[in-house]
C-alpha cells in the first residue's frame, strides 16, 4: 500500500502537478469591522493532498477556514470578499450552504464531544441526512471509529457519553464524527493542541491514510507536524499569506520570503 | 517567619464581624418564612383532613372543604401552563437561537422586562378589558387563564433563555459545520441538553401561578358557586381567592378554617418548588459536559 510506504520513509510524497485542483482562492480578503484578518490571499488545493498551513497566533487561519464551508455566515462582523471555488464553483454565490458544509469535514482545536453517546455523535450527520436504518448506521459508525482509530477503545460502551471521553479520545470521535459525513474535504484547525503526543501521532497516521480519498487542510502551529504531512505549506503572518511552497522546500532553506525561514527555524512566532 | 502581625489579627477581627454580619442577615431572612409556615401549621393543621380536601363548603361557606376551589386552581393552572409554555419557549428559542444582536432584539428584551414588572392588578384590569369583553370570553376558566399566562410569560422566558444559553456555543458550531440547519441543531443539540432547565422554570410558573388572587378575581373566578367547572367557559371557584374569601368577605367563618384553606394551598405551592429543587439536582448529577 502507498500509505505504508510513505509511513515507513517519513516523508509525505508530492501530489502529482497535474492533480486536479479542489479548491481554489482568489483575492481572499477577510475583514472584521475594520480590522482585516486576511488580505488578498490566492491559492489552489489540489485533490488528495495535505495541504499544510502554518503560522503564529492571528495570522487568520482559522478565519480562512471558516470562510470555505461559509461558516461566516454566522458572524456578522465578518465581512469576506473575493471568489472561493469549490470545484470549480463559486460557493460565495452558492444557495445551498448546508450541502456544502456537509462535504466538509471541520475538526476544532478543542474536541468538541457532542453532549450524546458515543454512536450518537458518529450517526447524527447520516441521520441530518435523512438516514434511519439501523443496520445501515451500524456500519457507518463501526467504520468511521475504526478509520478514526477509536473503535477498539469503545467499541464495547458505544451506548456511553462522547463528551465524557478523554481529550485525546474525543478529538478522534470528532474525527470520526467529520468522516461520517464522507467529506471530500477534511480541515483540521490546530487539532493536536489538546492532545496527548501519542494520539497526535496516532491521528497523524490516520490522515495519512485518509489522503487517499479526501483532501486535508491542515492548519497547525508545529511546524515539524506540517513537515510530518504536508505536501504543499502556506505560512500565514499577520493577515498576510506570505508564502506557498512544497513543504520540503520551505524547511530546507528555499525560500522567496527570509521570515518564512525565520519563522519555520523558531527565530519569532 | 509565621508570627502574627498586628494587622494580620486586625484583618481576621474585620473578617470575622462580617461574618457574622451576613450570616445574621441570612437568618432574618429565614425568620419570616419559619413563622408564616408555624403559625399555618399550628392552627391550620386540625382542619386539614381527606374530607376537607374533597368536600365542598357548606352553611354558607362556614364550614365543609375546599374541593371546588382546589380543582379550579388545578384548571386554571393547566390551562395557563398549556398558553403560556409553548408561547413562551417558542420565543425565548427565537431569542436565544434565531434573533440578531439588534435593536428590535433589544425591545423585544425591554418588552419582557417590563412584562415581568408590570402590577398584577394592571394585568387583572388588562384581562378584563381584552380577555372577558373585547373577546366576549366572559368571566371564565379561559380568560382567567389568558391573564396568567400573559403575566408568568416572562418567567417561562427567561428560564427557557437561561438554559439555552447555558450549552455550550461550540455544541452549536459543530453541529452547523456538520451541515445542519438552525433547526436542527436545535432539535438535536440545544434543546435536549436545555430540557432540564425548561422544566424547572414550568415548575417555577406553576408554583407562581397558583397562589395569585388579583388577575383572576375579575376574569374568572367566583366567590362560590355550587357547580365543578366543566370546561374553559365555565367560571371557578380557586384556592388562592377562596382564602381571600374566608378570611375577610364571610362572617362566622371559624377561626381554623382560613388557616387550613392557606396551608393547604401552601403546602401544594412548597411541594411544587421541591420537586423543581430535586428535580435540578437530579439533572445536574446526569450533566453530560
Amino acid at each position: 500500500m502507498v500509505a505504508a510506504t510513505q509511513h515507513a520513509t517519513g516523508a509525505p510524497a508530492g501530489v502529482e502537478e497535474d492533480a486536479p485542483v479542489k479548491l481554489e482562492v482568489r483575492d481572499l480578503t477577510i475583514r472584521y469591522g475594520s480590522d482585516t484578518a486576511l488580505s488578498n490571499v490566492s491559492l489552489a488545493i489540489r485533490e488528495h493532498e495535505i495541504f499544510g498551513i502554518i503560522g503564529p497566533a492571528n495570522a487568520g487561519k482559522t478565519s480562512f477556514l471558516k470562510t470555505l464551508n461559509r461558516m461566516d455566515m454566522f458572524n456578522s462582523n465578518m465581512r469576506v470578499n473575493g471568489e472561493i471555488l469549490f470545484n470549480g464553483l463559486d460557493i460565495r454565490r452558492l444557495k445551498n450552504v448546508y450541502a456544502l458544509r456537509s462535504r466538509i469535514g471541520v475538526v476544532f482545536p478543542l474536541p468538541v464531544g457532542l453532549p450524546m453517546t458515543i454512536y450518537d455523535n458518529v450517526a447524527l450527520s447520516p441521520r441530518l441526512s435523512g438516514m434511519k436504518d439501523k443496520a445501515e448506521l451500524d456500519i457507518i459508525v463501526e467504520r468511521c471509529l475504526t478509520r478514526a482509530a477509536l473503535w477498539d477503545e469503545v467499541k464495547d460502551r458505544l451506548n456511553s457519553l462522547g463528551s465524557l471521553l478523554s481529550g485525546g479520545q474525543q478529538q478522534r470521535l470528532t474525527i470520526a464524527r467529520a468522516l461520517s459525513q464522507e467529506p471530500e474535504v477534511l480541515m483540521l484547525d490546530e487539532f493536536s493542541i489538546a492532545v496527548d503526543p501519542v494520539t497526535t501521532m496516532r491521528i497523524e497516521d490516520v490522515l495519512k491514510e485518509l489522503k487517499q480519498e479526501m483532501t486535508i487542510i491542515l492548519v497547525t502551529n508545529l511546524v515539524q507536524q506540517a513537515r510530518r504531512l504536508a505536501s504543499r505549506t502556506a505560512f500565514f503572518l499577520n493577515g498576510e499569506c506570505v508564502e506557498i511552497g512544497e513543504t520540503e522546500d520551505l524547511f530546507t532553506g528555499e525560500v522567496k520570503d527570509s521570515r518564512t525561514r525565520d519563522y519555520v527555524e523558531g527565530r519569532f512566532g | 517567619m509565621f508570627e502574627t502581625s498586628e494587622l494580620n489579627i486586625h484583618n481576621q477581627r474585620v473578617q470575622r464581624l462580617y461574618r457574622s454580619l451576613f450570616l445574621m442577615m441570612t437568618l432574618l431572612l429565614i425568620l419570616p418564612v419559619m413563622l408564616i409556615l408555624g403559625t399555618l401549621v399550628i392552627k391550620g393543621s386540625s382542619v386539614v383532613s381527606i374530607d376537607f380536601l374533597f368536600t365542598a363548603p357548606t352553611d354558607g361557606m362556614t364550614a365543609g372543604g375546599l374541593f371546588p376551589a382546589l380543582l379550579g386552581t388545578v384548571w386554571l393552572v393547566a390551562v395557563a401552563l398549556l398558553i403560556s409554555v409553548p408561547l413562551g419557549i417558542a420565543a425565548a428559542i427565537y431569542l436565544s437561537e434565531y434573533a440578531g444582536e439588534n435593536w428590535f432584539t433589544r425591545i423585544i428584551n425591554l418588552a419582557i422586562i417590563n412584562l415581568a414588572g408590570v402590577p398584577s392588578i394592571v394585568h387583572a384590569l388588562f384581562g378584563v378589558g381584552a380577555f372577558v369583553l373585547f373577546f366576549e370570553f366572559g368571566t371564565s376558566i379561559l380568560a382567567a387563564s389568558l391573564t396568567l399566562a400573559i403575566m408568568t410569560l416572562p418567567v417561562v422566558i427567561v428560564a427557557t433563555r437561561e438554559s439555552l444559553q447555558a450549552v455550550p456555543h461550540a455544541f452549536r458550531e459543530a453541529c452547523w459545520n456538520m451541515g445542519a440547519t438552525r433547526w436542527q441543531t436545535i432539535r438535536r443539540v440545544v434543546l435536549p441538553n436545555a430540557v432540564s432547565g425548561i422544566l424547572t422554570g414550568v415548575i417555577l410558573e406553576v408554583s407562581r401561578t397558583s397562589g395569585e388572587t388579583a388577575p383572576i378575581m375579575f376574569t374568572g373566578a367566583v366567590f362560590f358557586t355550587p357547580f365543578l367547572p366543566q370546561g374553559i367557559f365555565d367560571q371557578t371557584m380557586a384556592m388562592s381567592l377562596h382564602l381571600f374569601v374566608v378570611s375577610t368577605q364571610v362572617p362566622g367563618v371559624p377561626e381554623d378554617l382560613p388557616y387550613g384553606v392557606a396551608l393547604v394551598l401552601i403546602a401544594m405551592v412548597l411541594i411544587m418548588n421541591s420537586l423543581s429543587i430535586a428535580f435540578r439536582m437530579y439533572l445536574r448529577g446526569k450533566k453530560k459536559w
